[in-house]
């Protein structure tokens, strides 16, 4: 009887396995493409020269030249790691503080922190440019991390709040009474519960900073030259459609491998919910 | 290993809720206090203001003589066991039994002796390594005591420690927190919603309701001499029977008539059935009594003190009633009978043994033994007679 049912369960499941292959086939296509693509000529035979833009500058169209990739790189992986910091930075003391303590206004702030968070950032620019002009933050890296991350920390606080609500008094209680202070309480016992609410945020945020574009081209006027410029370089000039594909395949690809690699390290934290700790 | 002292302690929430009111309470060293009452009753903030969780109103809370009111929790030298456990979920049995000595900085090999022999007083050596998640629900409950005995300190707070397990878990822990006092001859104030627990656990027993103590006893106290109503209704499994009726006095001495106080009695006294006289003991004629003659008041039977068997009902002519059986649960070794008097009152008896011969609707006579009759005062529900 059990036997039976637990064949039924596998035919059952080799049914879901092949349903989801057909669909995961639209999202395989491309990437497969890309790696195709970044290692052959125009005419299909392999090649590593496409990759040429890794040690030198590499001529592309009617002599358009492209740079050497690493300081690009470089300045996307700062960007996105500052974005990230700086967000998580923020996020977690004040999702606490309007998670955990009572003050006048906290039910007007909740509220209003939706309300911003459905801002469509695009809707703002202008305002932004005056912004980032009044304070001097025009042309800097530094302004439009602030932007980006004023426009997500509503979204984001929110996010952590709900992490933060779900710890029980108890815990912190607990360890209060086992003799840490406040803060430790916070850094040894809270901290490490919300971890993956907190992975989620600095994942997310480093991924939006990793592949923000509009943002750095409208502020950083005409001298961005992050990835995602990097990688529109091959395909616009003046106007003027150039699309070396085999270029484009690698450079894609090489813009692709952080994420990849950041995704399979936080895998285990993001499905790790800690619990067992708590009855309620 | 301390004393606490509770004086005048009022606590008022933020939003006007007033949740313990004159609470005065002291508690000597290695005493098992327990605080008991019905959820809502101001048991558990009582705790929490002992353990320095929440601040305290008015009045003044101290542990050994000093005062504590504005010690913060972390150096009150307490333990606590929350109901819900509150185990670290990211840290193993070890390090959530090492916490406490690890935050006030004891040398790496005293925490593990002290942890290893904690675990073994608590059989929890062999999950050491565990996380919380991959416990059961008495084994975390043990990792909790563990947590809180490795710290050996002056006062050991539980607040419902029990309620999350099931029944039979339940009775195995409460040997075992009763054997862990022992051994540690320590102070402990204990929370509980469960008169069980109560009565089984403690050496002195603190019931409350409303935020307002009702009574501080021992167990036995509490039980043979309860001060109101409410007391003696709490405590006690199936609880105290109550029949309300009026005191009255002819030749042959002082008397309960029972009727039904809260209708309109004029017409109940109309088509009445014949009253029933439940005879006080001629000692119980004294003038505070005497000063409630005629006036409502509410008879309390433990349901182990009414009696059936024939000589008993013989014996105690003068407080026989005539009942109508409802249903007879045998719980092996003793029998619950529930029964309904001529104006439709509810009584439970308790025999000690095994009841065949009742049926649903029988007619029985059963008799109240005179020694053990409680007299409330119908309106203060204060003790009259116990």
């Amino acid at each position: 009887m059990l036997i039976k049912k637990r064949e039924d369960q596998v035919k059952g499941a080799w049914r879901y396995i092949f349903l989801l292959s057909i669909f995961s086939l639209i999202i395989v296509i491309p990437y497969a493409w890309l790696v195709a693509r970044a290692f052959t000529t125009n005419t299909g035979e392999f090649t590593l020269s496409n990759w040429s833009f890794m040690w030198k500058e590499t001529p592309y169209f009617r002599g358009l030249v492209l740079p050497v990739v690493w300081k690009s790189f470089g300045l996307s992986l700062l960007f996105a790691s500052g974005t990230a910091i700086l967000m998580l930075a923020l996020t977690i003391p004040t999702a606490y503080a309007i998670s955990r303590t009572k003050f006048p206004g906290r039910p007007l702030l909740t509220k209003l922190m939706i309300i911003l968070d459905a801002f469509p950032t695009v809707a703002l620019l202008i305002g932004f440019f005056y912004v980032l002009n009044a304070f001097g933050l025009m042309n800097s890296y530094f302004g439009v991390i602030l932007i980006k991350v004023g426009m997500s920390l509503p979204g984001t606080i929110w996010l952590m709040k709900s992490f933060f609500d779900h710890v029980p008094w108890e815990l912190e209680w607990a360890a209060i009474v086992d003799g840490a202070t406040r803060f430790k309480t916070f850094t040894k016992i809270i901290i490490p519960v919300v971890k993956p609410g907190a992975a989620v945020i600095l994942i997310n945020s480093f991924l939006s900073g990793w592949g923000e574009y509009i943002l750095l081209n409208l502020f950083i006027i005409g001298k961005s030259t992050t990835m995602s410029t990097f990688i529109g370089m091959t395909l616009n000039n003046e106007g003027k459609i150039a699309v070396p594909f085999g270029i484009l395949a690698a450079a894609s690809l090489l813009y692709v491998i952080p994420v990849v690699i950041l995704f399979s390290i936080s895998q285990k934290t993001l499905l790790s919910v800690q619990q067992g700790g708590i009855k309620n | 290993m301390a004393t606490v002292g509770l004086n005048e302690v009022v606590k008022v929430y933020d939003n006007g809720v007033l949740a313990v009111q004159d609470f005065n309470l002291q508690i000597e060293d290695k005493e098992f206090i327990i605080l008991v009452g019905p959820s809502g009753c101001g048991k558990s903030t009582v705790l929490r203001m002992i353990a320095g969780l929440e601040s305290i109103t008015e009045g003044e809370i101290s542990i050994d003589g000093k005062v504590v009111n504005n010690v913060s929790a972390k150096d009150r030298d307490i333990a606590m066991v929350f109901q819900n456990y509150a185990l670290y979920p990211h840290m193993t049995v070890y390090d959530n039994i090492a916490f406490a000595l690890k935050m006030r900085k004891v040398p790496k090999d005293e925490i593990d002796n002290r942890v290893r022999h904690a675990a073994e007083t608590l059989q929890l050596t062999e999950l050491l390594d565990r996380k919380p998640k991959q416990l059961s629900g008495g084994q975390r409950q043990r990792v909790a005591l563990g947590r809180a005995i490795v710290r050996e300190p002056k006062v050991f707070l539980m607040d419902e420690p029990l309620s999350n397990l099931d029944a039979k878990l339940r009775v195995e822990m409460r040997v075992q927190i009763t054997k862990l006092y022992q051994q540690l001859q320590t102070t402990i104030i204990y929370v509980t919603h469960d008169q069980t627990e109560a009565m089984t656990m403690g050496t002195r027993i603190v019931v409350m309701k409303d935020g307002i103590v009702q009574q501080v006893a021992t167990p036995t106290d509490l039980y043979n001499l309860p001060v109101n109503l409410f007391v003696a209704r709490f405590i006690g499994m199936p609880p105290m029977n109550t029949i309300e009726g009026r005191l009255g006095k002819d030749e042959a001495g002082l008397f309960v008539c029972a009727e039904p106080i809260g209708t309109d009695s004029k017409e109940q006294s109309t088509h009445a059935v014949d009253s029933v006289k439940l005879y006080l003991l001629p000692r119980y004629e004294t003038e505070e009594v005497l000063a409630h003659l005629d006036r409502p008041v509410i008879l309390g039977i433990r349901p182990e003190h009414i009696y059936m068997e024939p000589e008993d009902v013989e014996r105690y002519s003068d407080t026989k009633l005539q009942v109508k059986a409802e249903v007879v649960e045998m719980l092996g070794a003793e029998s619950y009978l529930y029964l309904k008097t001529q104006w439709d009152s509810n009584l439970t008896a308790r025999i000690n043994d095994q009841v065949h011969d009742v049926r649903y609707d029988d007619m029985i006579t059963v008799a109240l033994d005179p020694d053990h009759i409680h007299l409330f005062d119908y309106e203060t529900e204060v003790s009259i007679i116990h």
